[in-house]
């Protein structure tokens, strides 16, 4: 569903962390389900979930993962998947299955900048 | 102290190691009290006495001289109260019998116990010194100086301020940490723009990532006098007409007030005032009904005890949707929302809003088309396309009428002798901040005042054919919206490498003739070919035409989202020029009029 990104102040007050990180390996990939080619857009198909291994350039704000660690998060199912080299700015949540990046197009979804002031706004470091 | 003249045994297991089995041994309690909390924690599925519930213990012992238990148990949880002086409360009503009830507790229940509600009792019975700075967080003294209190070594402490965070967006557990417990326990942390009065609630955090149980505080001693009032965030409150009155709602998870605030409903209509206190996490109380009906007006004011408690001012005014109070003018059906923004039991999440902005601010462009949290991605792409190549186009198929509404006409199946006029007004679902929901105008405000208005009611024109925002919000073809838009037939082109030139060509013509093009890329199964290009899978965008640069051939797009493009051209507004070569790896589609 190509959706625009969500309002950052919607989804970062949920947040636990933000970084710049790459995608150092795919550790899991679920069965990706396949689709006809359409002339249809936004249609409500997903991109599979993965598990996937980043590797921490800097740490925006919280404390699941410090600079030069590498962390594996849940990528969930959804409009985006990752590939190894992908990179960006990850905003994190912690759920019960792990840490799991936020915003509909995980590292596409804002740039650090959008990220850095309004995580500043809601005190976050 | 307690009356009970004889011990009552209370059976326990007792683990007496690997080789032993559990055994049964009983505990004779003598006070009552202390009896009683043993029961209750064998009647819970884990029993534990914690930082918390030894206070009740604290309190059972404690009492005679000082006054009943319940009057003990107030001291004990008084603001400020250290942990030594909680001690010494305690310490002070002990009897020899109680001391012995105490013991048993250490060393027959069983019962797991927080560090700190052992130490409390192993002091009691005179094993252990008291240690001072265990937890549970407390905070000390007044606010002066920030925020000063104890809590378990290490702890890092979290707050949120209650009284000003119902006017933000932060949730109740949007926190900021103010400081950390040093070796002793000890913390002084600051926050920004407390005031006198104000309700702080914090919590501490173990290095292991587990939280303690929150507690608020009312801040002191910063100035002479509390000046701030509480405040209530109106868009939080829902009301829904039914049988039996006004049903009111706390629509999200973000507190709408201080705890403790003091709310009052007037109903513009009858004169009736509901007071009603809001809840220790800034909710309304479960069950709250208002008398009236639907399209009745209440006005809401807030008191915190000591400003405004006259209620003379007033924060806003809520109003029970349905009637025919309200909206001035002719007032149509509006389409349903998509299903991702209903309620169970079919009610909108969001509320409808009429605008009164201009239809044109000026000449349409691509520029003005914004597309909403909606999956019609075609739709938008489509209108921009049109409004790039033929802005008459769009000028001619939405018009004001004199009764204020609106008409709009697409053609079915693009067929220019069977035009579609469909009627409507001006009310637009809007967010809790008051902009809409779905489709809206960029360049200018989105206030229902001045943003202009031809896309959203051209979209919710389609909705109200098509028979709802959800029947238009699961994907779709641009080519088709196009046709129906413009009254001509569509076609398509799949797109593939090698067509690098053949594609530039065709684009490059069909715009000089003035044949609005739109492209589609692949859908979510390829959605890994996308990340970090800047380009979205199973998305539509506006195709504007061609340039070369350099010797490179690139196709101008913009994407309906009105930011988020390719390449960094410094603007982030949705416009952008791709290389043909990445057109052809990244998109599936090219839609054409005929």
């Amino acid at each position: 569903m190509a959706k625009p990104p969500e309002f950052i102040d919607e989804v970062l007050p949920a947040a636990d962390a933000a970084v710049l990180a790459t995608v150092t390996r795919i550790v899991e990939q679920s069965p990706q389900q396949t689709f006809e080619r359409s002339l249809e857009t936004s249609r409500p198909t997903t991109a599979a979930k993965q598990l996937v291994e980043l590797e921490v350039t800097k740490v925006l704000f919280g404390e699941l993962a410090k600079t030069g660690a590498k962390v594996q998060v849940i990528k969930p199912e959804g409009a985006y998947a990752l590939r190894e080299g992908n990179k960006g700015p990850f905003v994190l949540g912690k759920t019960d299955a792990g840490v799991e990046i936020l915003g509909r197009y995980g590292p596409d979804t804002w740039p650090e900048a959008a990220v850095k002031q309004a995580a500043a706004a809601l005190g976050k470091r | 102290m307690d009356n009970a003249p004889n011990p009552v045994a209370v059976t326990e297991f007792i683990d007496r190691g690997p080789h032993h089995a559990l055994e049964r041994q009983p505990m004779r309690i003598a006070d009552s009290r202390i009896r009683s909390f043993v029961e209750a924690q064998r009647a819970t599925t884990a029993p534990k006495i914690t930082d918390g519930n030894v206070l009740d213990l604290l309190a059972a012992v404690g009492d005679g001289a000082r006054g009943t238990a319940e009057r003990v148990k107030a001291e004990l949880t008084k603001p400020g109260i250290t942990r030594a002086q909680q001690f010494e409360l305690a310490r002070s009503g002990l009897t020899s019998s109680e001391r012995s009830d105490l013991g048993q507790l250490l060393d027959r229940s069983g019962f797991a116990m927080d560090p700190g509600a052992k130490n409390f009792l192993e002091a009691l019975v005179g094993r252990a010194p008291l240690q001072e700075t265990f937890g549970p967080l407390t905070v000390t003294g007044d606010q002066r100086n920030g925020i000063a209190g104890v809590a378990r070594p290490g702890e890092t402490i979290e707050a949120i301020n209650l009284s000003t965070a119902p006017a933000g967006r932060l949730h109740l557990a949007d926190t900021m940490v103010i400081g950390t417990a040093d070796a002793s326990g000890k913390f002084l942390g600051t926050m920004p723009d407390v005031k006198e009065g104000d309700m702080i609630r914090l919590r501490a955090r173990a290095a292991d990532g587990s939280t303690g149980d929150w507690i608020t505080v009312q801040a002191k001693g910063i100035e002479a006098r509390d000046t701030r009032n509480a405040v209530v965030n109106l868009e939080r409150i829902d009301l829904a007409a039914g049988a039996d009155g006004i049903t009111v709602t706390h629509n999200t998870k973000r507190p709408l007030s201080e705890p403790g605030a003091q709310l009052r409903f007037v109903n513009a209509r009858t004169g009736e005032k509901v007071d009603v206190t809001a809840t220790d996490v800034g909710s309304l109380p479960a069950g709250l009904k208002l008398p009236g009906k639907a399209g009745d007006e209440f006005k809401v004011s807030v008191s915190d005890g000591r400003n405004n408690v006259d209620h003379s001012a007033v924060t806003g005014t809520l109003k029970v949707p349905g009637g025919t109070g309200g909206i001035t003018g002719v007032d149509l059906p509006d389409p349903k929302m998509h299903k991702d923004e209903m309620n169970a039991d079919g009610t909108p999440k969001f509320k409808l809003e009429r605008f009164t902005g201009p239809l044109f601010l000026n000449e349409p462009t691509p520029g003005d088309v914004r597309q909403g949290a909606i999956g019609n991605c075609y739709f938008p792409a489509a209108l921009a396309s049109v409004a790039h190549i033929n802005p008459q186009a769009i000028k001619d198929m939405v018009k004001q009428n004199a009764d204020g509404t609106y008409t709009v006409r697409f053609y079915e199946r693009g067929n220019r002798s069977r035009p579609v006029d469909i009627k409507l007004d001006a009310d637009l679902y809007v967010r809790s901040w008051g902009g809409p929901i779905y489709g809206s105008s960029l360049g200018g405000s989105t206030s229902k005042e001045s943003m202009e208005l031809w896309y959203p009611l051209i979209e919710k024109a389609y909705a109200q054919w098509k028979g709802s925002y959800d029947a238009i919000g699961n994907g779709g073809s641009a080519g088709q919206v196009m046709s129906e838009v413009l009254g001509r037939s569509q076609g398509y082109e799949w797109v593939s490498a090698g067509s690098e030139q053949r594609l530039f060509d065709r684009i490059k013509t069909d715009i000089a003739r003035g044949v609005p093009l739109a492209a589609g890329t692949h859908g979510s199964d390829q959605a890994s070919l996308y990340t970090n290009t800047g380009v979205y899978a199973n998305h539509a965008y506006s195709v504007l035409g061609v340039e070369e640069k350099n010797g490179e051939k690139f196709v101008k797009l913009r994407n309906p989202w009105g930011q988020s493009e390719a390449g960094n051209d410094g603007k982030n507004d949705g416009f952008f020029s791709l290389p043909m070569k990445d057109f052809t790896k990244l998109y599936s589609s090219l839609y054409v009029l005929n």
